[in-house]
């Protein structure tokens, strides 16, 4: 197979070419095909990443003390042979026996690094250890809490003004190692969590323990923190979609509305709403009888408007009636009278007077009438 | 060890943060797509020594995403896009590779047929539709590269860089030439090697046109005339291409039909 043009460009630190590294490392030395790279079996990818950069953005080179390279299968001490400024990686082991230290040994005379790498049992390593300045790693992440605050201690005891790289470090607040380290350290050192550092950096479970006065770790935790920290906080980005989602779908209107403290106010709301439908459907049926009422109006006004002109027209006809009756009476009296009374008799004064005189009594009343007729009859 | 029935995206970069989030998506995509039907796959993106915050951002995307499948490879210095290829192919785990620009995407749904296209012919390569969209447009105004390898790949390009190609294949024959137009040769180093080239008639990707594309770039396209007789003096120089057998010509193929 012919190979592809040569590219020896140097890479920026990433997951995978340090992942890549440990792989290789798994394949060939312990013979292991297919694994999963989220097992705790083996160094975490963004772990081995952070303490690779942990290491190279130190100003001098450094020793390290790697006590995981049995829990780690390894791994965590290739990470830490291929990064650029370790000095020597001694392995703190249990046993002297371990095939892994074989392994290991193997992976480091095929890539030249045999003299960088010692290995000590874990009861003499102090002894050993001459210089004033260490890195040393701690995987925590299946030992108890008590065993593993105490593990900490022990090589803080046994290597004074050192630094740790805690494996295993969970969330502050969370009753987990942090918390308990954080009650146990001393005042001359601090602790920084990794994945409180970035919300991108939030699988890393390494935190670090430093003296307060090391101001190459912290440092170099800085210039990492600023690897991953940008213009844009990625949980903003989320939070403006999530966001977005709850308002299109509504769901905010169902967590008001099932939220404890809304009870009260929903209450009330609910028999205003319900209120409101009475009221609604009152006056609907309101304005449908309006417009019946009104239908039925615009039919009957028609005809109630004939039915009076009609009234009209037979008190019209009854008046004409009577005045034609009272006519024909006045008439037939007159002549009547003629010929019982005719004029200039004194039948005709009679009837004349008397009727003066009732319609004196009509208008005025008797009472004048009797007066009139006691003072007699007045002169013009 | 190579996986054999895998599929690596890669997405060349260089200075394209504010679109890379979507080729990696659509990327993503077609992997759980893959993931259903049993086959392994990744997203690789390599990245050519970009400054405008692309790197910083493939670093904040691989912390997060690394256990579903995201590579980053981040270089320091620039080599342009052959070289990134190359890398790609250098470093792919898996047998098939799909190049997706980091200004486009691949449409998840049909990448399952070019590669069962390719397992089964074995093919070096399989192309498909490719839709053009304007930068901020969710509709395609134009449709190319939906033509089988014809003849007249001698003349002028009709097969646009999204494909599907078996990484082996490519890795014999060299890989990318580090020239301008480096996929426009490969189509035509792969056809006059003998290799075969697929047609598949379903949409492959979207073409976004951006202002600064090197397709509307002025400065780019007066090479054409250049390029265009460099191509007829390697390829075709007595012009005798089209009376030659080329085991490219017309392929058209699905995996459900076979060629036609």
């Amino acid at each position: 197979m012919t190979s592809l043009p040569t590219d020896n460009r140097r890479c920026l630190p990433s997951i995978d070419s340090v992942w890549s590294v440990i792989e290789s490392y798994l394949s060939h030395h312990c013979c292991i095909e297919s694994y999963s790279s989220d097992t705790t079996e083996t160094i975490n990818p963004l772990d081995a990443l952070i303490l690779t950069l942990l290491v190279d953005f130190l100003p001098d080179t450094i020793n390290i003390v790697d006590t995981c390279l049995a829990s780690t299968s390894g791994t965590s001490t290739v990470t830490l042979l291929n990064a650029r400024r370790r000095r020597t990686i001694t392995a703190s082991v249990e046993t002297m026996n371990s095939p892994l230290i074989e392994k290991v040994h193997n992976y480091a005379a095929e890539f030249g690094h045999c003299e960088h790498f010692l290995v000590h049992p874990t009861s003499a390593i102090g002894a050993s250890l001459t210089e004033r300045k260490y890195l040393i790693v701690v995987d925590c992440r299946n030992a108890p809490r008590e065993f593993g605050i105490q593990t900490i201690q022990q090589w803080m005891n046994r290597v004074p003004n050192c630094s740790l790289v805690v494996m295993g470090a969970d969330h502050a607040g969370s009753s987990g190692i942090v918390d308990g380290l954080t009650s146990h350290l001393p005042a001359s050192h601090q602790i920084r969590i990794i994945r409180d550092m970035a919300d991108a950096l939030y699988n890393c479970s390494l935190c670090l323990i430093s003296p307060r006065n090391d101001s190459d770790t912290q440092t170099a935790l800085t210039r990492i923190q600023h690897l991953y920290t940008g213009n844009v906080r990625y949980i903003d980005l989320l939070w403006k979609m999530n966001e977005a989602a709850i308002t299109a779908s509504g769901a905010d209107r169902v967590a008001m509305e099932t939220h404890p403290s809304a009870s009260p106010v929903m209450q009330e709301l609910q028999t205003l709403r319900e209120r409101l439908a009475q009221e609604k459907q009152a006056n609907i049926k309101l304005r449908q009888r309006l417009e019946r009422t009104e239908a039925a109006l615009a039919l009957v006004s028609p005809e109630h408007r004939l039915i009076q002109q009609i009234a009209n027209g037979v008190h019209d006809s009854d008046d004409r009636l009577e005045s034609e009756l009272d006519s024909r009476e006045n008439r037939r009296s007159r002549k009547l009278r003629r010929i019982v009374a005719p004029d200039g008799t004194w039948r005709h004064r009679t009837i004349t007077r008397s009727r003066k005189a009732i319609g004196m009594w009509r208008t005025f009343g008797t009472m004048y009438v009797i007066r009139r007729v006691l003072r007699g009859p007045v002169s013009a | 060890m190579i996986a054999q029935d895998g599929l690596t995206i890669a997405i060349p970069n260089w200075n394209h943060e504010l679109l890379l989030p979507r080729a990696i998506r659509s990327g993503f995509e077609t992997l759980s797509i893959l993931r259903q039907k049993g086959i392994s796959g990744e997203v690789l993106v390599i990245d050519d020594a970009s400054r405008d915050g692309s790197v910083r951002l493939l670093r904040q995307l691989e912390a997060r995403y690394y256990q579903q499948g995201l590579r980053v490879r981040a270089f320091q210095t620039n080599a342009g896009l052959s070289a990134n290829r190359n890398q790609a192919l250098a470093l792919s785990k898996y047998r098939y590779i799909a190049f997706v620009d980091a200004d486009n995407e691949i449409v998840p749904e049909n990448v399952p047929s070019f590669l069962k296209s390719l397992v089964q012919t074995g093919a070096a390569g399989a192309f498909g539709t490719v839709l053009l969209r304007s930068a901020t447009s969710d509709t395609a105004h134009h449709a190319f590269s939906n033509e089988p390898f014809q003849d007249r790949m001698f003349e002028c390009n009709h097969i646009d860089a999204l494909a599907v190609f078996d990484r082996l294949q490519l890795i014999d024959e060299g890989g990318y030439m580090n020239q301008r137009w480096e996929d426009y040769e490969l189509w035509m180093h792969l056809a006059a090697s003998g290799r075969e080239i697929l047609f598949l008639p379903l949409i492959l990707g979207y073409y976004y046109i951006l202002p600064s594309s090197i397709s509307t770039d002025p400065a780019e396209n007066t090479h054409l005339d250049a390029l265009s007789d460099r191509m007829k003096r390697v390829f075709d120089q007595v012009q005798a291409r089209k009376h030659l057998p080329l085991n490219s010509r017309h392929k058209r193929y699905h995996p459900e039909l076979g060629y036609f």
